[in-house]
């Protein structure tokens, strides 16, 4: 009869990230430095793919020691030992924890009391441990898988293995009874009888095997076996050693075993059935030798790493995320997509109200990280209902800052977010400064130059008029991306201002678009006296803010992916558009009420109160002297330095004639 | 934009006009419709000088319409275009002006707001700064 050594297929540890994320949890919130070992419990079955080593994998149930194990497999307990530093994972002796590890088992196979426990719960025979280290600061585990197995006992196969239904062929029943014994044989461990002729065939639970083994020649002793190669899987060898030991035999019996195999298709097909003599050394437990160490990636005896930083830390797992939504967009729809350069981009949100907020959750959706809000203000109870970044926990005990509220809250949604915030009043025409405001005026005044300088885009979403004139001055003179919002009660504007002097790259064509200001012909002043609360505030359709916001943040996009950036020309149709995204209008205006949009462009106006060339020069040379003329002297102090006030504002000197509306009385009326 | 004026056949009106003011332009001015901040004006059709100013003629309207120096208007001339300031009526009528030979202009407040909510509001004033 053919003889050869049967070898065992080592298991192979399969670790869920979840199990990591479980443990993390729990080592943070309860273990704290306590190293003691955790009873842990992992999982194995049948493998349904072909030629795999037998998999013991754990996850997040495995802190769960009562949980049920997943369909079809079975529960093995494991024991986890972490060590607190790394150090300490290098220096634990491993020959030591392996003899330590195996003595735990064979107490139980040397006693009775064991023996019954491992008859009743024969899992114990798979039993593993797991030494760990876990950074979890940077998510980096490094760990170790055993599954301590006696050594002392050779194992020859005899002859052929013989598949399962062949070898039960006399029986006709085989199939019914296996399948009419799922529970027992769902222990993993079990004992078959059959008749002297083969005909009779019944399965039993491994606690009635000392009355089934009286005539080892009928019995055969089975096992799920999760190896789906050849050789049988790794927990055979404690078993094995287990039989020997229950039943006393002696060094060169031969006994029956079968591998079953279940598969969902087919219960028996795969399995198979063998017999083997075991041969070992009375008294081998007074100097037993165990094996079971796990092999790492390189096929060496070592530990395995994992690096979860990227699937675990919360906010490393959020940026990638966000950045993966965007990313998508460049396979087909938008491949020109500059993620790099939208993450680099700075903005100068001015205003943290209804569009400031808006516009800043937009911005975040273009993976814009870089923003700086300028406000003022608190969080009032009125505002959370319409300023997306704000709750009602931001308004108590008087109100948060609103620039501050809104960068952390911002922070709070992505994390990935670089938020900062000023809070600071912009100096603005008509709101004159006194001798005790002056120096904060002056501190305010510096911190607006300074962001605006730092910034690559800034986005005019302030409340008034006046506010606007400020930034406008320093967006032309630092040649700045200046993005403008203002709203009505159900119309909105978005525009870009024209680049200004300050941009080295201006050309003839970009100079032809002008600013907020250059279409009236007064200069800004304070708005907000002798107006009623609904005429100063912004009392607009709700919608109308989203809308703005959107629209203004969707152009700077547009503009960023230009190749000439703040200069690109105004386009209003598809035909002139070069920017991947399409036309870049000036401006866009939206009137709710009559569903109409339109994108008109306009030129910059010579005598601008605040793009204009008289004013830009002005600034230049006097820089904050300037700025306090403009907020101390009378409203038509800009008016006089643009020649505003020299235009004529009456009919006769014009020469304009009224016609009566009537279409046949062509009588000229004049002007009052 | 949706203009209050008929539409119609003004061609005849025009020639005569033309006629008898070479140099002026025939405009129509009207409020936007959906207008809630300014006044309209009392009257419609007007002929402008082809030397004048878009510049002039908002400040003619401000003063026209009582507008104190916070209100800001703007104008929409052919439902779609703003007019640079700079231009004059003459360059404007030729590139805008409707094929019945009138220009039509539009005029509506300038969006403002942006933000602040009512309590806000109040509180605006540089020497409130400090205070909650």
């Amino acid at each position: 009869m053919a003889q050869e050594k049967l070898l065992f297929c080592p298991n192979s540890s399969q670790i869920d990230s979840t199990f990591w994320g479980s443990f993390c949890k729990l080592k943070l919130d309860v273990l704290g430095l306590n190293e003691e070992p955790l009873p842990i419990s992992g999982q194995y079955g049948a493998n349904e793919i072909p030629n795999i080593n037998p998999v013991i994998s754990v996850d997040h149930s495995s802190f769960d020691t009562a949980a049920n194990p997943y369909s079809g497999m079975i529960k093995v307990p494991g024991l986890l030992i972490n060590t607190n530093t790394a150090e300490q994972f290098k220096q634990l002796d491993k020959n030591e924890l392996m003899v330590s590890m195996g003595s735990a088992l064979l107490g139980k196979l040397w006693s009775e009391d064991g023996l019954k426990e491992i008859t009743k719960t024969p899992s114990i025979l798979g039993s593993f441990y797991i030494l760990t280290f876990a950074d979890l600061k940077k998510y980096k585990f490094i760990y170790w898988f055993a599954f301590p197995a006696v050594t002392a006992i050779s194992v020859e196969r005899l002859g052929p293995s013989e598949p399962v239904l062949e070898y039960f062929k006399n029986c006709t029943q085989v199939k019914s009874v296996f399948s009419s014994s799922k529970e027992t044989l769902s222990a993993g461990f079990f004992i078959v009888n059959k008749s002297e002729t083969g005909q009779d065939v019944s399965v039993k639970s491994l606690e009635s095997i000392d009355e089934a083994s009286k005539s080892l020649e009928n019995v055969i002793f089975g096992f799920i076996d999760p190896s789906s190669l050849e050789e049988p899987g790794w927990v055979l060898r404690n078993y094995l050693t287990f039989i020997i030991r229950k039943l006393k035999l002696k060094s060169g019996t031969v006994i029956t075993m079968m591998a079953h195999r279940p598969k969902r298709a087919s219960q028996l097909e795969k399995g198979y059935i063998f017999r083997v003599k075991v041969e070992f050394e009375e008294g081998f437990e007074a100097n037993p030798k165990f094996v079971g160490w796990e092999r790492n990636v390189k096929g060496a005896f070592g530990p395995r790493q994992v690096d979860l930083q990227m699937s675990m830390n919360p906010e490393k797992l959020a940026e990638s995320s966000v950045d993966l939504n965007l990313k998508l967009m460049k396979w087909r729809l938008f491949p020109d997509f500059n993620l790099e350069a939208m993450h680099q981009t700075k903005c100068l949100i001015l205003g943290a109200g209804t569009l400031g907020c808006n516009v800043a959750r937009c911005l975040m959706g273009w993976g814009i990280r870089n923003i700086v809000f300028v406000d003022n203000g608190k969080v009032s109870y009125s505002n959370p209902a319409r300023q997306s970044l704000y709750t009602f926990q931001d308004c108590i005990d008087g109100g948060r800052n609103k620039s501050q509220a809104a960068a952390e809250n911002l922070k709070s949604i992505f994390p990935g977010m670089n938020t900062s915030h000023k809070q600071i009043m912009i100096p603005m025409p008509g709101h004159p400064t006194s001798e005790a405001t002056i120096s904060e005026v002056k501190k305010d005044y510096e911190t607006l130059v300074q962001e605006v300088q730092d910034c690559d885009v800034m986005f005019l979403l302030l409340d008034t008029r006046e506010s606007r004139w400020l930034p406008t001055v320093l967006g032309q003179k630092y040649g700045k991306i200046v993005i403008n919002a203002a709203l009505g009660f159900d119309s909105y504007l978005v525009m870009r201002h024209g680049p200004g002097s300050g941009n080295p790259n201006v050309s003839e064509i970009s100079k032809t678009l002008g600013c907020y200001f250059c279409t009236d012909v007064v200069a800004p002043g304070d708005s907000t006296r002798d107006r009623t609360l609904d005429q100063q505030c912004t009392v607009t359709r709700p919608g109308v803010s989203m809308i703005a916001g959107a629209l203004a943040v969707e152009m700077m996009a547009a503009l960023l992916h230009h190749p000439e950036k703040n200069c690109a020309k105004a386009s209003n149709s598809e035909p002139e558009a070069c920017s991947p995204l399409g036309i870049i209008p000036h401006s866009i205006r939206g009137f709710l009420s009559s569903g109409q949009t339109i994108m008109p462009s306009f030129q910059p106006f010579d005598k601008c109160t605040a793009c204009s060339e008289k004013i830009i020069q002005e600034y230049d040379s006097r820089g904050f002297e300037f700025v306090l003329d403009v907020l101390n002297e009378p409203a038509d102090y800009l008016e006089k330095l643009t020649g505003l006030n020299l235009l004529k504002d009456d009919f006769d000197s014009d020469g304009i004639v009224e016609l009566s509306d009537s279409e046949d009385d062509h009588q000229s009326v004049n002007a009052e | 934009m949706i203009p209050l004026y008929q539409p119609g056949q003004r061609v005849r009106e025009v020639e005569q006009v033309r006629k008898e003011y070479p140099d002026k332009v025939p405009v129509i001015i009207e409020r936007y419709a959906h207008e809630n901040q300014l006044p309209p004006l009392d009257r419609s059709k007007f002929l402008i000088p082809e030397h004048v100013h878009v510049g002039e003629l908002i400040k003619i309207l401000r003063r026209r319409l009582q507008l104190n120096s916070s209100q800001s208007i703007f104008l929409i001339v052919n439902g779609r275009n703003l007019p640079a300031n700079a231009s004059t009526f003459a360059e404007i009528y030729r590139n805008e002006a409707d094929p019945d030979g009138f220009l039509y202009i539009v005029y509506a407040s300038h969006e403002t707001f942006g933000s602040s909510s009512p309590q806000e509001c109040a509180m605006t004033d540089y020497n409130n700064r400090f205070s909650n």
